[in-house]
């Protein structure tokens, strides 16, 4: 049992001494704990200021009001409780090293999340705290389960958090300040702003997944593969809260929002229902644990959703007293876990025997769950009842039911995760038979059960006692936690008192009947289950749905991956070129689509007959070059549509650009001449439907192609240079062959430098030549460069025509060499 | 005017331009002693890398980028007009020079290449940052062709370097098609542009169009088209979908350093080519601009442009309505610049972070994040055009902030790609594979590494506390600014979608068991190649205590962008 000499003695290699630093590792989070407890009893507010990037206006800034220090006070002080607890669990564990410097930071992080008053300084405690928490679900890696549920809580909540991060930085562009004290202050230019319904929506998206709400639940019973001293801290008292928390920070601007109201409610209301029934149908005594706590956020939700006094104060309260008896019973658990070496609880029953002070804080947190008074748990479940009650319409009966519903769930589930493992009997509770474990015949005794060491059984019981403080103190527990906290999510300073008693009335009424509830869903748990399961609406919202679509979603973003992948991105270059080809003619067309012109083209049409004739040679050889089966007969095409064009160029007055292109098409015909030569056997490899493709791609290129000559010669330049130069070339260059003037009088300079480069270029060649390299070993620049001279030539030749007047520009010729 | 005026004014402009073009000049310099070296006897002993070094480490010395901070950059023109000198140059060319150096680094650290072909890789990725610095400066239509031009032709030659892979070759000749096709189609939108609007001086086209009674009587069918196919260029170089078809396949088939260079050296010289080319025709010149040229043209054009075309924006001169406004065709010129790079920008976004999804090759998905990157990264000009098309009168200091986010995150892109394509390269020659599944269970034998890169893919999500969160957020922050929601909503699902691949890998190096036949590979960060690492990984991690410095040196460069 819990016995401290077991500890001391530290015998054999599993269980070996802890290290100094090691077992003093509570006093961090106890130092943060004093300071906040300091901070909390003198009522003072804090506002810490760093100037962090002023050029964006980020500045490090933190506000210490009533809300934040309640939940300082629950991060830092269930953090004492957990790393007493986490030195006995993981002991002689080879990583816990690194457990522990994550935990640590998960816990600066969310004392960050809950202190920051910068929105940026929050998003990044709040992605920080993904990120902790993704490092720790997955920190028994040897498991794909722990893997993948790691990867799950990550997508999800870190989603999650980029959704919030475009709100905040909306709500912060409405507000024009970064920091949230501002921001709330703002609350009229916020409500009046249309952007307000896409920031809420993002903002809650954000809330919603960190806080497990429905339909994002499913990954926090999935993240219940972490380590238990984890799923304790993080995923029940503290990082799920963060969306609770951020909901109630951001209370007083958007209260009254009726979108924000309205998504709130239903999304909470819907969470408390579904997480607590299915809660009662689990067997996993984590698992039990997990869905509780998704209805305890949902409740959360309702009442901030609410926002009334009472519905606020209900929240405040129970969010204290959730925090305290569901960490107990989740170190319960864990230790339970550890001693007996299962979790199912139809294997743990009678347990009370080995663990009696384990025992004694699960029934102390159960009764603060099932709200028994004097726990505080009591207190919060009258001021729920209160506010729901006192409200007007369906809301009240509607709330109520929700209410009543995830309390009486509350109550079985104590049953289950406290009060069965201790003192129930084999078979207890009711179990649908053919889910029976097939080990269960081999069930540890209580007797059997390890020893476990002080480090494990102190955290669970204190924090067990510290719920019936709670109850006890009521205006201990007012006065300096609710009342602190309800100011600043009301926006305004607001006392509360707070007793056990409030005589006969309706919530005490409802209370009794809760508990009775309760107690028949435990007796009856097969019964419920059977009830629960009745045309599977319910585990298809608490299961199946949101996790198939999750999983859907995943699926088909890899089929879309895989998808676009193989069809686009081949690995063959023609492929790439139609799809680059297509979609800049589909561009082209689209742009004049857009707005035709066609009125200038008419008079293009202005035609003499001769000049019909190498139009009609070309599309001659055009029809030999894609029809022909022979490689030579279609190149040999290809230069009669170059030579034709050539002669084009002679017949509208361009004769030097007709030698370019002369010479151009020419030495293209003998390089085709030279490959071909070393190309395999010609072969009708493509399909016809493929041939389909290929000519349509081409059409439209050539198409596109057209539009653009047409365009670009239909336009009307107000051309400055060629006048110049029609008027001056007789007058101040003395010649009359205008561009051999324009080369080597007006343009001088220029053919002087292109002269030069030709030098450069043929000493190249020449040392090139002379180097005498092998075939294969001709670099790849060479090849590089040839293929660009073509193209850009080609390119240019194209465009010549337009500006006949205009110098054809001698570097075609320099680039041809 | 005469021979001799011209010469003389030629000889003033050149004298006072070449004092800023120093970092350039010197470059060029290198380049030469570099081959020099090679051909002299008694010389070709001197290591060329240390000279290489020595060369940019010179050039970036003269090139100051933190004159940024002291805010004594004067903007202007120089080469009769055809760069401009302003912080954006400042900024751009200390961050393509201070790469280099890093990257000539990277080439010794992980023994890239052989001792006869050092020489090569240096003057190429000399040659290369010559380029792309002229990319950054770029004030002229054919300037801009010429420095595309010189940054690809070496970036070709270097995808080519493993000359006996297949694999390496192939790479090298899809990337030159692809180069000189895009080429060979932006010089055909040019000369379109340049025929219409009579010249290729941005500020001058930009008045030609801005100018009411002249604007009416340009041909506009030709100006859509030239600035269509100057945007297939653009798109090129920044591997924006449908032209980044070259970018997996050469990444895969090129060393993984050269992948390193092509994936943040070229990105970041694409993107403040596209600033040069939208954010400058979008916005007025104004009169931060000292005109260091006598040219007649250009004078009174500068001063009184207020103006218009970027490229794809042309497509509005088409409206008829816009006549009738007095700021000319800005207003609906910039309208479509935005659509437009908005467009391009959430394709390549999501395409890029859905095609990394299924990669199984390292440097096949650093492509295609690469391409998400790129995506990301043209996000914030669309809204640094809509916040200068919203703002009435007068033109806010806001959109200069937009674009400086796009600096801001091109600086910490240096660090994270580089880090990851080092790594890669680190890898590869200890374990001999890039394939992903070969990392297995890598943090066994060398955690230092592996934390590295998982800090390094990390902060390529955007997660914080990683620098690259520091980029996203003020990416995001400018299109909160723009009040461009929906590209907001579209980078927020992409960063969601490109959780799972990067995680993918991490997950494979630190779960995973190791494959049996792997032998002991084993990775020290007290390694030459763990100290680099560690050196480049450590700004990713520590940038988020002190970005203010980064962010202001970035806002003081494109200042006088907008003003």
């Amino acid at each position: 049992m819990d016995d401290s000499t077991t500890d001391d003695t530290g015998r054999g290699n599993d269980r070996p001494r802890l290290g100094v630093a090691e077992s003093l590792l509570a006093t961090i989070p106890l130092i943060a704990f004093l300071v906040a407890a300091y901070l909390t009893v003198t009522g003072r507010t804090l506002r810490l200021v760093w100037s962090w990037v002023p050029s964006l206006q980020v500045e490090a800034s933190f506000q210490l009001d009533g809300l934040s220090l309640l939940f300082c006070l629950l991060i830092s002080g269930i953090g004492v409780m957990i790393f007493v607890y986490a030195p006995g669990y993981f002991r002689g564990h080879r990583d816990r090293w690194r457990l522990y410097t994550w935990l640590l930071l998960f816990m600066a992080a969310m004392l960050g999340l809950v202190t920051a008053d910068n929105v940026i300084m929050l998003f990044v405690c709040w992605e920080l705290t993904s990120l902790t928490s993704y490092l720790l679900i997955g920190f028994k890696h040897e498991s794909e389960k722990a893997r993948a549920a790691a990867l799950q809580a990550l997508l999800i909540t870190g989603a999650g958090g980029l959704c919030l991060l475009a709100g905040l930085l909306l709500l912060s562009r409405i507000a024009e300040s970064q920091e949230l004290s501002t921001i709330l202050g703002a609350a009229d230019a916020l409500k009046q702003s249309p952007l307000i319904t896409p920031a809420i929506i993002l903002i809650l998206l954000g809330a919603f997944t960190k806080s497990a709400q429905f339909p994002f639940h499913f990954w926090l019973p999935n993240a219940m593969e972490a380590p238990t001293p984890v799923s304790a801290y993080l995923h029940s008292a503290t990082m799920v809260k963060a969306g609770v928390y951020l909901v109630a920070r951001l209370s007083p601007a958007l209260t009254g929002v009726p979108l924000w109201d309205n998504l709130i409610v239903a999304a909470g209301g819907v969470t408390a229902v579904v997480g607590g029934a299915y809660a009662v149908r689990q067997y996993d005594l984590k698992r039990i644990l997990a869905f509780s706590t998704i209805s305890a956020l949902g409740c959360l939700m309702l009442l901030l959703g609410l926002g009334t006094k009472l519905a606020i104060e209900g929240a405040m309260l129970f969010l204290l007293s959730h925090a305290l008896y569901k960490a107990t019973l989740f170190l319960v658990a864990g230790a339970v876990d550890l001693g007996t070496g299962t979790r199912d609880i139809r294997r743990l029953y009678g347990l009370f025997a080995s663990y009696p002070l384990l025992a004694a804080a699960a029934i102390l947190a159960a009764c603060s769950k099932s709200g028994l008074p004097p726990f505080g748990g009591f207190l919060a479940k009258e001021v729920v009842y209160e506010a729901t009650t006192t409200l007007s319409g369906w809301a009240t009966w509607a709330t109520t039911i929700v209410a009543l519903l995830a309390n009486a769930c509350f109550v079985a589930v104590g049953g289950l995760a406290a009060v069965h493992p201790f003192f129930g009997k084999p078979g207890e509770p009711s179990v649908v038979p053919h889910e029976s474990p097939p080990g269960s015949s081999q069930l540890p005794a209580g007797g059997a059960a390890r020893l476990l060491g002080w480090r494990l059984v102190f955290p669970p019981v204190v924090l067990g006692l510290l719920g019936i403080v709670l109850g006890v103190l009521p205006s201990v527990t007012a006065l300096y936690f609710i009342s602190p906290a309800m100011s600043a999510v009301m926006g305004q300073d607001i006392g509360v008192k707070l007793s056990l008693w409030h005589g006969f009335n309706l919530p005490l009424l409802l209370s009794v009947l809760t508990v009775a509830a309760g107690v028949g869903i435990y007796v009856q748990r097969r019964r419920f289950v059977a009830w629960v399961d009745a045309g599977g609406i319910l585990r298809y919202a608490a299961e199946g749905g949101p996790q198939a679509a999750y999983r859907g979603s995943l699926a088909l973003l890899k089929f879309t991956a895989t998808w676009q992948t193989r069809i686009l991105q081949n690995g063959r270059l023609r492929l790439y070129l139609i799809t680059v080809l297509a979609s800049f003619a589909g561009l082209v067309i689209a742009a004049f689509l857009y707005r035709v012109e066609y009125t200038q083209f008419g008079k293009l049409l202005n035609l003499r007959l001769y000049e019909l004739v190498f139009p009609v040679l070309i599309l001659a050889a055009l029809a030999m070059a894609v029809t022909s089966t022979s490689r030579l007969a279609a190149v040999c095409a290809l230069g009669v549509i170059g030579f034709a064009l050539a002669m084009l160029f002679v017949l509208f007055g361009a004769p030097d650009l007709a030698m370019t292109q002369l010479a151009i098409e020419t030495l293209t015909v003998i390089l085709f001449v030279f490959v071909i030569y070393r190309l395999p056997r010609f072969a009708t490899l493509s399909s016809r439907g493929v041939r389909i493709r290929d000519a349509v791609v081409s059409l439209a290129v050539g198409g596109m192609m057209t539009v653009i000559v047409l365009a670009a010669t239909s336009a009307h330049a107000p051309s400055r240079v060629s006048q110049f130069f029609v008027d001056n070339s007789l007058a101040i260059a003395k010649g009359r062959n205008m561009v051999n003037v324009i080369l080597v009088d007006f343009r001088g300079v220029d053919t002087l430098g292109e002269i030069t480069v030709i030098a450069v270029a043929a000493l190249g060649i020449f040392s090139l030549m002379r180097l005498r390299l092998e075939p294969s070993q001709v670099p790849a620049e060479a090849a590089a460069d040839r293929t660009e001279t073509t193209l850009a030539a080609n390119g240019e030749d194209a465009s010549s025509p337009s500006e006949q007047a205009a110098p054809d520009k001698p570097s075609a010729t320099g680039r041809g060499e | 005017m005469n021979l001799l005026e011209l010469f003389t004014d030629l000889l003033g402009n050149t004298e006072s331009s070449l004092r800023l073009f120093l970092p350039e000049l010197i470059l060029c310099g290198t380049i030469l002693v570099l081959l020099a070296l090679r051909i002299f006897s008694g010389l070709d002993k001197i290591p060329s890398w240390i000279v290489a070094l020595a060369g940019s480490g010179l050039a970036l010395y003269y090139a100051a980028p933190w004159v940024l901070l002291e805010g004594t950059v004067k903007s202007q023109e120089i080469f009769t007009g055809m760069l401009l000198y302003d912080g954006v140059t400042v900024f751009f060319r200390g961050l393509l020079l201070f790469f280099a150096i890093l990257f000539i680094l990277l080439t010794r650290v992980t023994e890239l290449v052989q001792s006869e072909d050092d020489a090569d890789i240096a003057t190429l990725v000399l040659g290369a940052t010559l380029g792309m610095c002229l990319m950054a400066s770029a004030n002229h239509l054919l300037m801009i062709f010429m420095a595309v031009e010189m940054a690809s032709v070496p970036s070709y030659v270097m995808a080519g370097m493993l000359k006996s892979r297949r694999r390496s070759s192939e790479a090298a000749l899809k990337y030159s098609v692809y180069g000189a096709g895009t080429a060979g189609v932006m010089l055909y939108g040019i000369s379109l542009i340049a025929g219409v609007v009579g010249s290729c001086h941005l500020p001058t086209i930009a008045a030609s169009l801005a100018d009411p009674s002249l604007a009416s009587q340009l041909p506009t069918m030709p100006l859509v088209l030239g600035g269509l196919m100057l945007a297939v260029g653009l798109a090129f170089k920044l591997s924006a979908v449908p032209f980044h078809f070259w970018c997996p396949d050469v990444f895969e088939g090129a060393p993984a350093e050269v992948g390193g260079f092509l994936s943040v050296a070229s990105k970041a010289a694409a993107m403040a080519l596209l600033v040069r080319v939208a954010v400058g025709f979008a916005a007025p010149a104004g009169g931060g601009v000292d005109v260091a040229s006598s040219e007649p043209i250009v004078a009174p054009v500068v001063a009184t442009a207020a103006f218009a075309s970027q490229v794809e924006g042309a497509v509005t001169l088409t409206a008829a309505d816009t006549a009738a406004e007095p700021d000319g065709l800005l207003g609906s010129v910039r309208y479509f610049i935005v659509v437009l790079i908005a467009l391009v920008s959430a394709i390549t976004c999501t395409f890029g972070n859905l095609a990394a999804y299924g990669q199984t090759n390292i440097k096949r998905l650093l492509a295609y994040s690469t391409i998400a990157h790129a995506g990301y990264m043209m996000m914030p000009v669309a809204a640094a055009i809509h916040i200068l098309g919203e703002a009435a009168a007068g033109y806010s200091a806001a959109a200069g902030d937009a674009v400086a986010s796009v600096l801001l995150y091109t600086a910490i892109y240096l660090f994270m790609n580089l880090g990851a394509f080092a790594i890669v390269a680190i890898l590869r020659n200890n374990v001999g594979s890039e394939e992903i599944r070969d990392y297995a269970g890598l943090v066994q034998t060398s955690p230092g590494l592996v934390i590295c890169f998982a800090l390094i893919l990390f902060s390529l999500i955007g997660l914080p506390p990683l620098a690259g969160f520091v980029g996203k957020y003020a990416i995001f922050y400018a299109l909160v600014e723009g009040n461009l929601i929906s590209l907001l909503i579209v980078g927020g699902l992409n960063t969601a979608v490109s959780l799972f691949f990067y995680l993918r890998v991490i997950k494979v190096m630190t779960i995973d068991p190791p494959p049996e036949d792997r032998g002991p590979v084993s990775l020290s960060l007290i390694s030459l190649p763990g100290i680099y690492v560690t050196l480049i990984t450590a700004p990713v991690l520590l940038l988020i205590i002190q970005w203010d410095g980064l962010v202001r040196m970035a806002q003081a460069a494109c200042r006088a962008l907008v003003q």
